[in-house]
């Protein structure tokens, strides 16, 4: 802090009193923080030593408490020694079991049961149960079963004779034309 | 984000959903029984009396049939499996579709001498088969496949 110019204590302007008046000039930022630092100085040092102080006694009163802990646990007692490994033994192969043990009859699956959805080959007595998906000879529709609804140019059902096995194609066409 | 890392982050979402789906569905045990049948004798294993019923509706000469071996592998659905039979014949096994909510199993079976057939079946019955191929003992090949999802029992 500046000190006040004593000269004003003499020459100042006298109150309505009778008595002179005098204002101090307020502190700077620079007075604010030497105060500030030396306060600092003095107090801050003391509270970190006693808080590091309390920490080091609370960690040990922990420790020691788990140290209990494990002791009452445990019955105090020291923990057992390790029994000897036990002796390894080569285990005997285990037969495989019979997969069909389940079944006395082996039980076979039934026309409904079974739905054919492809046959590639001649399967013709191979099948022992469910339905051939081409049973027979094929049945070809004839001109009054189909009705051409489009076709690409010159295709359409021949013969037209509407009792007879039609066939789509080109008519008045032959292979090799 | 922008729309690039927005549409593969939804790219990447829908791949592992698609596999956790096709990791969800068990793998089917499929069991193959290896049956020669004979017209030369009339023994017939006890296992194999309602087959040999069925197989005798067709091919009324077969009178005896022989156990010759059982074979099963767990399969997972979308895989094939190849199943050596018997006399160096072998059949490839491929499962189509899992369990359904009818209780049906879908395969494909390559049989020897015959070729494919695709279908599905109902779980615990076997579908017989009769190949053409005949042993130098003169005995037929017939095979019987069952297939069941794996429940690990």
């Amino acid at each position: 802090m500046t000190p006040p110019d004593p000269s004003r204590y003499a020459d100042g302007p006298l109150d309505p009193a009778g008595r002179r008046a005098f204002a101090p000039d307020p502190p700077t930022r620079a007075d604010w923080k030497r105060v500030s630092d030396g306060i600092a100085a003095r107090v801050l040092p003391k509270r970190r030593a006693a808080g590091r102080g309390v920490r080091w006694a609370a960690a040990g009163v922990a420790l020691a408490g788990c140290a209990a802990a494990v002791l009452i646990w445990g019955g105090g007692k020291l923990p057992a020694p390790r029994p000897p490994a036990p002796e390894v033994v080569k285990a005997r192969p285990v037969p495989e079991a019979d997969p069909l043990a389940e079944f006395a009859v082996l039980p076979v699956a039934s026309d409904d049961e079974l739905r054919i959805a492809t046959l590639r080959g001649d399967w013709g007595s191979g099948l022992v149960v469910g339905a051939h998906p081409l049973p027979g000879e094929l049945q070809l529709a004839t001109a009054d079963d189909v009705t051409v609804e489009r076709a690409p140019d010159g295709v359409e059902p021949f013969p037209d004779d509407g009792d007879l096995p039609m066939v789509l194609g080109l008519k008045g066409k032959r292979s090799g034309e | 984000m922008t729309l690039g890392r927005r549409l593969l982050v939804v790219l990447v979402s829908l791949a592992a959903t698609g596999l956790a789906r096709a990791a969800d569905d068990p793998p089917v045990r499929v069991t193959v029984v290896v049956v020669l049948a004979s017209a030369t004798h009339n023994e017939v294993d006890p296992k194999l009396v309602a087959l040999a019923q069925e197989v005798q509706k067709r091919h009324e000469k077969l009178t005896g049939f022989k156990l010759a071996a059982t074979l099963q592998k767990s399969i997972p659905v979308g895989e094939s499996h190849t199943f050596e039979l018997a006399d160096g014949k072998s059949m490839k096994v491929t499962i189509d579709t899992p369990k359904d909510k009818a209780g049906r199993i879908g395969l494909t079976l390559d049989a020897p001498g015959l070729g494919e057939i695709q279908y599905t079946c109902v779980c615990d019955k076997f579908v017989p088969v009769i190949t053409p191929h005949v042993t130098k003992a003169g005995e037929r090949l017939v095979i019987a496949v069952l297939a069941k999802p794996c429940t690990g029992k």
